[in-house]
């Protein structure tokens, strides 16, 4: 069932200063003191010399931004660049050491999904506990209750008068989520949080996000999924060293992320894609992701059946797992997204050691251009994931068909003269 | 299905766009008195979720306390003080109260280390909601120990309600200034945890909760150390609540006085200490 998401009209602001939304962070350094060997007791910190103790590291170095309401921004780096820190800065959860930032209007983070959940207490009573902690009124959250429960599933609906301690940690992150995604912030603040649950929980996510997004809620995520980024955010911040490297919008900002990360591995061969994250409990593993063409010709052109071939090697003993595979358009749009649990196909039972080889048949009804490939195997219900390549294939769609867009819908064109009345 | 309801914020858009004042002033923290309500109630909910006795426990703690002193005392030491049950309890409720606050609160930043790294909300709602919640039980045993006077006919503490009700004000306020002062220095020294259990115990004991304040023959306690007793300031509150509910007479000036000072005097320290240091707990915890 897709629910109805509930749009509240945005007042247009006819205020003084700034408008609800609005973030501004201008020259912001971050200092972090790193203990050689942590000291926290009275003995070490009286103690122990000066010059052993701290060792200054500096997160953030200097780095401006300014976020007008209704922005979305995706921060980009490395581990260690100090994209955190800089949406813990804008959270308020970290004061500068130096430099300034105002954020105007209500702030909610999403750090961690259920963070100050209660194990004691009920679902029921942890939703108005962590509506209040993330700053919004016991009013508010009576509005949006029915949406947010009904939104985490049947599951946690009638598990929601019971302690969440004995949630399942899908259920406890569903509840999670769906809290901090019904409260509609002027600015909202993510950190690698998307990724969970099953597929169909994931969309529904984004659902809801993109549609916090189109209500002009300004939006800062940090995620290792490039796609996600760049089909969410508009604008991209590159940071690299606590420094900003590169600014633009999201798709630029990725693509020279990409090649960058490319370069650092020592040159990507041509046609060779450079895959995404690659995670799951390793229960089944996937590799020797590739394409078969059709042989008449080289590449793909548009209407060409190709097939997604992996192979799939079992880790232990599995049932009916999942196999699907995801094909996205090279800026992220989501083309194409299917697997053997939405298709009904039954996939056996699979041993330690076995090996099969999945095929995902497709008619590349493509316009030419580069799409990406993502594919996964998951538990027999989805739920779990043993193995996901993020675009673990790329490749270019070629050919004379002339048209834009992303798909060919093909078909002729027929223009023929109408008799004409009256003449 | 009915219509889906719109989530309407609970606020009209204000007129002035409010830079978000996380600088921890009392203004933010009025507006953060639900968020301080709930985790209130979360303390309270949660200290006796899984007991069969639940919140009784609140009741039955200082009874029990009281049952073994005055069983002691009336027994082994003989002490020479009048109705010894209602002279221990008048001292022994405020004492549990301030040394419960205090001592739960220590642990409140570092315990919710998760929230703090997490969410920014005003810090300092979270010593207050210990000493709130233990507030309620203070509360709670003051109305079973009235509602006791009262069954052995003793109504005169009506009278007094006024100097109790200052009391209790006095006593939270002194119970806050230092919970948030541990609080604090709690997040950047662990120690402080420890030290906490041996120092309230030598605090009970610093506290004429077990023995008269009065030097006399029938009192083994040294006329020196009682003065010293005389400058611990709980021993202020607790002649504040004993004047009102055992002795039945208004407070002397100048406990009066000496009590409203130690109040304002600890809540600003603990106030300006837990807001100096709170910008940097996220990174300690």
């Amino acid at each position: 069932m897709m629910e109805e998401i509930a749009r509240p009209e945005k007042a247009a602001y006819t205020g003084v200063g700034p408008a609800p939304g609005t973030v501004a962070v201008d020259g912001v350094w971050e200092s972090f003191k790193i203990y050689s060997e942590r000291a926290e007791g009275i003995r070490d910190r009286l103690f122990a010399g000066r010059k052993n103790v701290a060792e200054e590291f500096w997160a953030l170095q200097g780095v401006s931004l300014t976020l007008e309401p209704g922005d979305t921004i995706a921060l980009i780096g490395e581990n260690g660049s100090g994209k955190s820190t800089l949406l813990k800065v804008i959270a308020g959860i970290l004061p500068p050491t130096r430099g300034t930032v105002h954020t105007y209007g209500r702030t909610a983070s999403m750090l961690e999904l259920g963070a100050g959940f209660h194990g004691d207490l009920t679902g029921r009573e942890n939703v108005y506990l962590n509506g209040s902690i993330l700053g919004f009124s016991q009013s508010y959250v009576d509005l949006v209750f029915d949406d947010m429960v009904s939104f985490a599933g049947p599951q946690v609906s009638e598990a929601i008068d019971r302690a969440v301690r004995t949630y399942s940690s899908g259920m406890y992150l569903r509840l999670g989520f769906a809290v901090a995604v019904h409260l509609q912030p002027d600015v909202l603040i993510i950190d690698e949080v998307l990724a969970v649950g099953d597929a169909m929980f994931q969309k529904q996510c984004f659902d809801r996000i993109h549609e916090l997004k189109r209500n002009g809620v300004t939006i800062a995520v940090v995620s290792h999924d490039l796609d996600t980024l760049s089909s969410l955010c508009e604008r991209g911040l590159w940071l690299e060293k606590g420094g900003v490297r590169h600014e633009g919008t999201a798709i630029d900002v990725v693509d020279r992320y990409r090649q960058h990360i490319v370069e650092l591995q020592g040159g990507g061969e041509v046609g060779k894609w450079e895959g995404g994250a690659i995670y799951g409990n390793g229960a089944m593993t996937i590799d020797n992701v590739h394409l078969i063409t059709d042989e008449s010709h080289d590449g793909v052109t548009t209407g060409d059946r190709v097939v997604i071939q992996f192979d799939v090697t079992a880790t232990e003993h599995v049932e009916n797992p999942v196999f699907g595979m995801i094909v996205r358009a090279n800026d992220g749009t989501y083309l194409y997204d299917t697997n053997t649990l939405w298709r009904r196909q039954h996939t056996g039972s699979f041993d330690e050691g076995d090996v099969a080889s999945v095929g995902f048949a497709i008619d590349a009804n493509l316009l030419p251009g580069r799409y990406v490939c993502t594919v996964a195997a998951s538990r027999s219900d989805g739920k779990q994931v043993y193995d996901w390549h993020t675009d673990a294939l790329g490749f270019d769609v070629v050919g004379d068909f002339i048209a834009n867009g992303l798909v060919a819908l093909a078909g002729e064109i027929s223009v023929v003269p109408s008799p004409v009345v009256g003449r | 299905m009915s219509a889906p309801t719109l989530p309407l914020p609970d606020v009209p858009p204000s007129p002035v766009s409010v830079d978000s004042e996380r600088n921890g002033n009392v203004r933010e923290l009025i507006a953060s008195k639900e968020l301080l309500r709930n985790l209130t109630i979360r303390e309270l909910k949660v200290r006796y979720k899984r007991s069969a006795l639940g919140f009784l426990w609140t009741l039955l703690n200082p009874l029990m306390m009281m049952a073994v002193f005055t069983a002691i005392f009336s027994t082994v030491f003989k002490s020479s003080i009048d109705r010894f049950w209602l002279y221990f309890l008048t001292g022994y409720l405020p004492f549990a109260f301030f040394q419960a606050s205090a001592q739960v609160a220590t642990g409140s930043i570092v315990g919710n280390a998760n929230l703090v790294r997490k969410v920014y909300f005003p810090r300092s709602v979270l010593p207050l909601a210990v000493v709130f919640s233990q507030l309620v039980h203070l509360g709670l045993g003051l109305g079973v120990l009235l509602v006791a006077l009262s069954a052995t006919g003793e109504f005169r503490w009506i009278q007094y309600l006024p100097a109790l009700l200052f009391a209790l004000v006095l006593l939270a306020m002194f119970s806050t200034g230092l919970a948030m002062l541990l609080a604090a220095a709690n997040a950047f020294v662990r120690d402080i945890q420890e030290f906490t259990t041996v120092a309230f115990l030598l605090w009970f004991y610093a506290t004429p909760i077990i023995y008269p304040l009065e030097a006399g023959s029938d009192n083994p306690i040294p006329a020196t150390v009682l003065n010293a007793v005389r400058l611990n300031p709980i021993t202020q509150y607790v002649q504040l609540f004993r004047s009102a509910l055992y002795e039945f007479r208004w407070p002397g000036l100048p406990t009066l006085g000496a009590a409203t000072f130690s109040s304002v005097a600890m809540l600003a320290i603990g106030w300006t200490v837990f807001h100096r240091l709170s910008p940097r707990f996220a990174k300690e915890v």
